[in-house]
């Protein structure tokens, strides 16, 4: 079809002279506060259903990105517009003013949770590790095989782990001699 | 003949006029006329419906039947321009002519352009696939299936479970049939890269923005929604092919009627132009 935009591109009104509406309505257009945005693919990070998500930025003009929103994405063949309600809170795992901003600790005996630093907890986490590695590590199994595995400690990986986070997490775990190893994403 | 739409979206057109009227008096005029048109349009449509004229007669029916009652309401209460142009084109064009160039998909004055539109339009919409097949244009994902009309607008539709997003729609120009379409896809060029897809809307009207990640739910953020003239609007535009397409959630507000509020959007449509992007093709009123 050739009919389209072309002989009204120039013109400032509709073309057949609602004039006062087109006056009136620049008044509007003037208080209006536009703002650009753009439309983004993603994939849910929670489960292996793998969900698509759109995401909804905005570049602002000191160069920073927003995040707007995210929600199912329509024209996807496995969840066609739909999420689960963990997926459909997707943003507020990149934005969230509730998120926990430091580690939380409860000392053994203690009734309470209490906010600590990064160098405390890493510290801490470390010597519980190294502990309980040391109390349970087995070198050779009931045939003399050698095993060099520890059995006292498990890990587990959070859903929203990145490839190269669960990649990390991996490695490090295989090097302390870890055999019980899961992920929530595997589910 | 099977009635391809229900008689009831012409009382949700009216409804809707309505509304918008009074809730954004900057399109009065506009409204107004279109609120005139409207028993024309219906009238019209029941009648093919009624009628069922032959696919290769649509032009003739059009002419003879609704052509002269557009004509009258037009030159009654229409814009000056628009009555002006319109008496002057009678003299001159036969207006079987102008409907079978709108018909065959011809550029056209913007007056005859109106005239074809508005007789044409609840013909194509009540007579069934056989009657649009006569209409000239490609079958592709870019223009109507039925037709081969360009699209006039964009719209997302409810979805039935509040975790869902509804998929989009595109409105046929010439017979106001709907096809899907993929969301984050150009309507009028099909560029896909969606960093060149740059959606303008008002500041806060996001559900992100209003404090609800779910689309269509009411948000707890003091955003600027409030206060917005179109929170369920925005402008789609493209870079590629410098073309935008107003588009229309019907979860942020289940009450809009797509055609009607596109009409009645003539800000956006200014804030589109001034940024140098020109619309797929003019709605029924020019804009």
């Amino acid at each position: 079809m050739k009919v389209g935009a072309a002989g009204t591109g120039g013109l400032v009104v509709s073309g057949l002279g609602f004039d006062i509406a087109y006056a009136d309505s620049t008044k509007v257009k003037q208080n209006l506060r536009i703002a650009g945005a753009t439309e983004s693919h993603s994939i849910c990070p929670y489960c292996a259903v793998g969900c698509s998500l759109v995401a909804y930025t905005r570049h602002n003009s000191d160069g920073t990105v927003q995040l707007l929103q995210i929600e199912g994405d329509p024209d996807s063949p496995v969840n066609e517009g739909r999420l689960c309600p963990k997926g459909a809170t997707a943003m507020q795992l990149a934005v969230s003013p509730r998120r926990v901003e430091s580690p939380q600790y409860r000392a053994p005996g203690a009734t309470g949770w209490k906010s600590v630093s990064w160098d405390f907890m890493l510290d801490k986490i470390a010597q519980n590790i190294k502990a309980s590695r040391d109390a349970t590590f087995v070198t050779t199994d009931a045939t003399g095989n050698t095993v060099n595995r520890c059995e006292g400690v498990a890990f587990a990986g959070g859903a929203a782990f990145s490839s190269e986070e669960g990649y990390l997490a991996t490695k490090l775990m295989r090097g302390l001699g870890l055999v019980y190893l899961e992920q929530q994403a595997r589910v | 003949m099977a009635v391809a739409a229900p008689v009831a979206s012409w009382t949700e057109r009216r409804r809707r006029t309505s509304e918008l009227r009074t809730r954004q008096p900057f399109v009065r005029q506009v409204l107004d006329f279109y609120g005139a048109l409207l028993p024309v349009q219906e009238d019209a449509f029941l009648r093919a419906a009624a009628d069922a004229p032959s696919p290769d007669r649509i032009a003739s029916y059009v002419a003879e039947v609704v052509v002269p009652r557009v004509l009258d309401v037009s030159i009654a209460l229409g814009p000056d321009r628009l009555r002006v142009e319109l008496i002057s084109r009678m003299q001159v064009q036969d207006p079987r002519d102008i409907v079978e160039r709108w018909i065959a998909g011809e550029e056209q004055p913007v007056a005859d352009r109106f005239l074809a539109r508005a007789a044409l339009g609840p013909v194509l919409e009540a007579l069934g696939k056989e009657a649009k097949a006569g209409c000239a244009g490609p079958r592709d994902a870019l223009h109507c299936p039925e037709c081969g009309g360009p699209p006039q607008l964009s719209y997302f539709a409810k979805a039935a479970e509040d975790l869902a997003a509804g998929p989009r729609q595109l409105l046929c120009a010439r017979c106001a049939s709907c096809w899907g379409y993929p969301r984050m896809t150009c309507p009028s060029c099909g560029e896909d890269s969606t960093g060149k897809l740059l959606i303008l809307s008002e500041e806060g009207t996001s559900s992100g923005e209003r404090g609800n990640v779910v689309r269509g739910l009411p948000g707890s953020a003091p955003g600027r929604a409030g206060e917005s003239v179109f929170p369920h609007m925005r402008i789609e535009t493209c870079e590629s092919c410098r073309r935008y397409a107003l588009s229309i959630d019907l979860a942020t507000d289940p009450q809009a009627v797509p055609v009607v509020d596109e009409l009645a959007a003539v800000p956006l449509d200014l804030v589109a132009r001034e940024r140098g992007f020109t619309k797929i093709i003019p709605n029924l009123m020019g804009f």
